[in-house]
């Protein structure tokens, strides 16, 4: 490379050694040359760049205020002219990912200069800026950050030199989620029965759609006696009152909703419809015990199987809705029925 | 995703759904294999008195799934 990179490094209070959480409500300061890992990043550039300026500030002032202290942040950087802006790595700290995130976000957007940073998978600012920064994967602790900023420098030395990037796996980047086309050797058909071989084989293959992870979640203790218990029924099958007073949506609900079922032995056609998109309802909307079984759950009740039904059903819509709403509507439903002591849930889906 | 809240938060769930291995991928311990997409808890072919008498058998399944220990995800038939 012709000419050393000018470097601008952003870093947290704590690795901008201000001090621990009292420290994390800090306002942005702008420092001359490198501080605390931007002494590592600078060896990793192996004279081929130097940190000029380190930005420092706290993770709980940016994280409060992203795109207010985000802008104050570009003004203290720009005047550096840098070629290149690292921010952290951030590795498993939520408030930090976040930081480094908005810094590479605006930096490359603002100031149009490239930027990179680097963090764990699981970190909150890898799933909100995935898409607009370039963010290496890494551990959960520091204790690679040698290696880590090794590998950021490589792949930023590649932005900047306007080269393509390759694949994130084999770069070691997170995914932008974005698609792209390109020929492959083989058709989808012979790829899929070659992976599928390999899979047989017990040889290794790579996925061309990897699916979406879920930690597990342990089971909660079973039910001593259900004849004793308070059951509660739930759906996202989309049931509502006729004419869907609440207006429910029929797709990508954005909220869940509690009807009482005080006094009612079934749901009636007339009184109860399902307004989910997702599925062919004519059957479910002839009879909705289809859906909810409350007539079945009120005998049950009566002839002493269940302990007692839980008065009000939970409804919303399972189709369309974002992971992030279905887990709000979870915690939001869990904390209503804890409230009202309720000790099982039977959940009908469509 | 709904099921794995309420049981993050401790309150036993079983799942009713034709599409098992949903809930199932995601980690929900408790599903019960129900009738049909387009009818959970019936069957349209039967008399109503007799439909409900198999909803009230769905029920019993779902009930002695929330009194059973699970260790991992499981899909009750």
């Amino acid at each position: 490379m012709a000419k050393a990179l000018r470097v601008v490094h952003y870093v947290n209070h704590f690795f901008g050694q201000k001090g621990g959480e009292a420290a994390a409500g800090l306002p942005p300061e702008v420092r001359e040359g490198p501080v605390g890992p931007g002494l590592a990043l600078e060896k990793a550039l192996e004279g081929r760049g130097r940190v000029v300026a380190t930005v420092v500030c706290g993770d709980d002032h940016f994280s409060e205020n992203l795109d207010q202290v985000g802008q104050q942040i570009m003004a203290l950087i720009k005047p550096y002219a840098p070629d290149l802006v690292v921010a952290g790595p951030a590795y498993g700290s939520g408030r930090y990912g976040m930081a480094c995130g908005k810094v590479c976000e605006l930096a490359q957007r603002e100031l149009r200069v490239p930027a990179i940073t680097g963090m764990n998978e699981e970190n909150p600012g890898a799933d909100l800026f995935r898409r607009e920064a370039l963010i290496v994967s890494t551990g959960e602790t520091a204790r690679t950050m040698a290696q880590d900023l090794g590998r950021m420098v490589r792949l930023a030395e590649k932005l900047v030199e306007g080269q393509e990037l390759g694949e994130p796996a084999q770069e070691g980047y997170i995914p932008h989620g974005l698609r792209k086309n390109r020929l492959a050797e083989w058709s989808a058909s012979r790829r899929a029965v070659d992976m599928l071989l390999a899979k047989i084989g017990g040889r290794s293959f790579q996925t061309e759609l990897p699916l979406p992870k879920f930690e597990p979640v342990a089971a909660p203790a079973a039910i001593g006696d259900v004849s004793r218990a308070r059951i509660a029924l739930i759906t996202d099958g989309g049931l509502v009152p006729k004419g869907n007073p609440d207006r429910l949506e029929s797709r990508g609900a954005t909220k869940w909703l509690g009807y009482s079922i005080s006094g009612r032995d079934r749901l009636t056609p007339q009184e109860y419809e399902s307004v989910h998109t997702g599925f062919d309802t004519t059957l479910v909307n002839q009879d909705p015990n289809r859906l909810v079984p409350l007539d079945a759950a009120r005998e049950l009740e009566q002839e002493g199987e269940i302990g007692k039904l839980h008065e009000e059903i939970l409804t919303t819509t399972g189709v369309w809705t974002s992971l992030a709403n279905a887990r709000k509507f979870g915690r939001e439903m869990a904390e209503k029925l804890k409230l009202e002591h309720i000790e099982g849930v039977i959940l009908t889906s469509t | 995703m709904i099921a794995r809240e309420l049981e993050k938060a401790g309150v036993p769930v079983v799942q009713l759904t034709a599409l098992t291995p949903i809930p199932n991928t995601l980690g929900v311990n408790r599903v019960l294999a129900s009738a049909a997409i387009t009818y959970p808890t019936g069957d349209p072919s039967l008399p109503p008195a007799e439909e409900k008498q198999v909803r009230k058998q769905y029920l019993r399944k779902a009930l002695k799934a929330l009194q059973q220990q699970v260790e991992k995800p499981e899909v009750f038939y």
